[in-house]
């Protein structure tokens, strides 16, 4: 059971060797998470932003965007 | 008298011709250079074998371990003699098989039909041949020796920073690429002019020499710590990895520019016969290193290299880099001490030559 705690913690997703961190995973992968869920948001406003300012009559062109 | 000095100019300005492509000549940015290391380990090696005679030592028996030990850190003093590798013609591929216990060493038959040492397969088969050489007079040699050995370290220490450096895809500043590289540039111009100069001008060009590279070195560490000190403020909501990467990269580039300074600062101090200063200069890059390695910065969470580490983006092949190869970087400079503490020791130097290759 001792083992199992002093057993070394890699990132879940680069695989890297662990520090300190909580959850399992590194600061990068944790801020790229983060700077993703930023831009996802960006584009949110964007598309709904765009879409009230152009109205129905270019319905559906989003998509391909 | 006078001749004996006469001599030793004339082998000394040999010795600093060591900026040989025309971008090492006129370049001002140090990374597009050549990184000097072999033409630094080229130099010692004649210069060493001008010093003393090698007796070509064929009886390898007993020193199989020693041998193996040398080849896969550069040098071995685990016994009364000291063993020191040709670390630079030894292949990683080589290295890393011995590591892995795929290869080993023992001795295998030339064509001429006598048994050669060398190392072998799992299977036997030959892998490459070398030449245990001992020396006549190795007080003469030491300190080139232990030069010899710290400039190979120097060489793999920039190669493996290289290597990792290609992961990080900041950008680059080109502005501050020259700025780091100024002082090496004076130090240059220094040195070249050393090497045509007789021998009371050359002490003092070398002496110029030296405090550029020194202040160059000082830029370059303070540099790295500030960095250091900008990538453990990057938190919050503003933390972005753009700037990360380009502050990872910027701590690569000092990185990868710091063991050129401290290379040539090394081999300039074993031309003026200064072993005392070489040392200091090592025992400078080894506190830095250490630094980064031990102290704690920003909430005192993490050191310099966890933070680096933290936030790198490794591939496969470098993972966990910046944890794991700076300690073995610090052993490989501390050794240094340790090989010039050897003096009543005898010298065996294992030696490589490509055209042994079958
Ligand atoms: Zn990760």
């Amino acid at each position: 059971m001792m083992n199992d705690e002093t057993k070394e913690r890699r990132c879940k997703f680069c695989g890297k060797l662990l520090i300190s961190e909580k959850m399992p995973i590194c600061k990068r992968c944790k801020l790229k998470a983060r700077n993703k869920v930023g831009i996802v948001a960006n584009m949110f406003t964007i598309f709904y932003g765009a879409k009230v300012f152009v109205g129905d009559k270019e319905n559906g062109d989003f998509s391909a965007v | 008298m006078v001749e004996k000095n006469e001599t030793a100019r004339v082998g000394r300005c040999e010795l600093l011709d060591i900026f040989i492509e025309e971008e090492d000549k006129k370049g001002t940015d140090i990374l597009a250079m050549s990184d000097f290391f072999d033409v630094l380990i080229g130099k010692i090696d004649t210069e060493m074998n001008s010093e003393t005679e090698w007796e070509s030592h064929l009886n390898i028996e007993g020193l199989f371990g020693q041998i193996a030990a040398a080849i896969k850190s550069g040098f071995d003093i685990s016994k009364r003699e000291m063993l020191v590798a040709d670390y630079s013609h030894f292949s990683q591929e080589i290295i890393d098989g011995l590591k892995a216990g795929i290869y080993h060493v023992g001795e295998s038959m030339e064509v001429a039909g006598n048994l050669r040492p060398a190392i072998l397969d799992e299977n036997e088969q030959l892998v490459k041949f070398f030449t245990l050489k001992k020396a006549h007079n190795p007080s003469a040699i030491l300190s080139d020796i232990s030069t010899l050995s710290m400039q190979t370290s120097l060489k793999r220490i920039s190669a493996q920073i290289e290597d990792v450096g290609r992961d990080v895809k900041g950008m680059i500043d080109f502005a501050r690429r020259e700025a780091l590289s100024n002082k090496f540039i004076y130090a240059r111009d220094r040195i070249m002019s050393a090497s045509i100069a007789d021998s009371e001008e050359q002490e003092f060009f070398l002496r110029e020499a030296d405090t550029y590279l020194m202040q160059g070195l000082v830029d370059l560490y303070s540099d790295i710590n500030a960095q250091v000190k900008k990538l453990a403020d990057q938190k919050g909501p503003f933390a972005s990895i753009k700037e990360i990467d380009t502050l990872l990269s910027y701590i690569n580039e000092d990185m990868k520019m710091i063991p050129r300074y401290v290379g040539l600062r090394v081999y300039l101090f074993n031309i003026r016969q200064k072993e005392d200063d070489a040392n200091r200069i090592l025992g400078e890059y080894q506190y830095q290193l250490q630094t980064l390695m031990e102290r704690r910065i920003g909430d005192r969470k993490y050191t310099a290299l966890e933070l680096i580490h933290e936030y790198y983006p490794y591939k496969k092949e470098n993972m966990d880099f910046w944890l794991e190869r700076p300690k073995q970087m610090l052993e490989a400079i501390g050794s240094y001490k340790t090989m010039l503490d050897q003096k009543d020791n005898d010298i065996f130097y294992i030696d490589v030559e490509d055209i042994d290759d079958e």
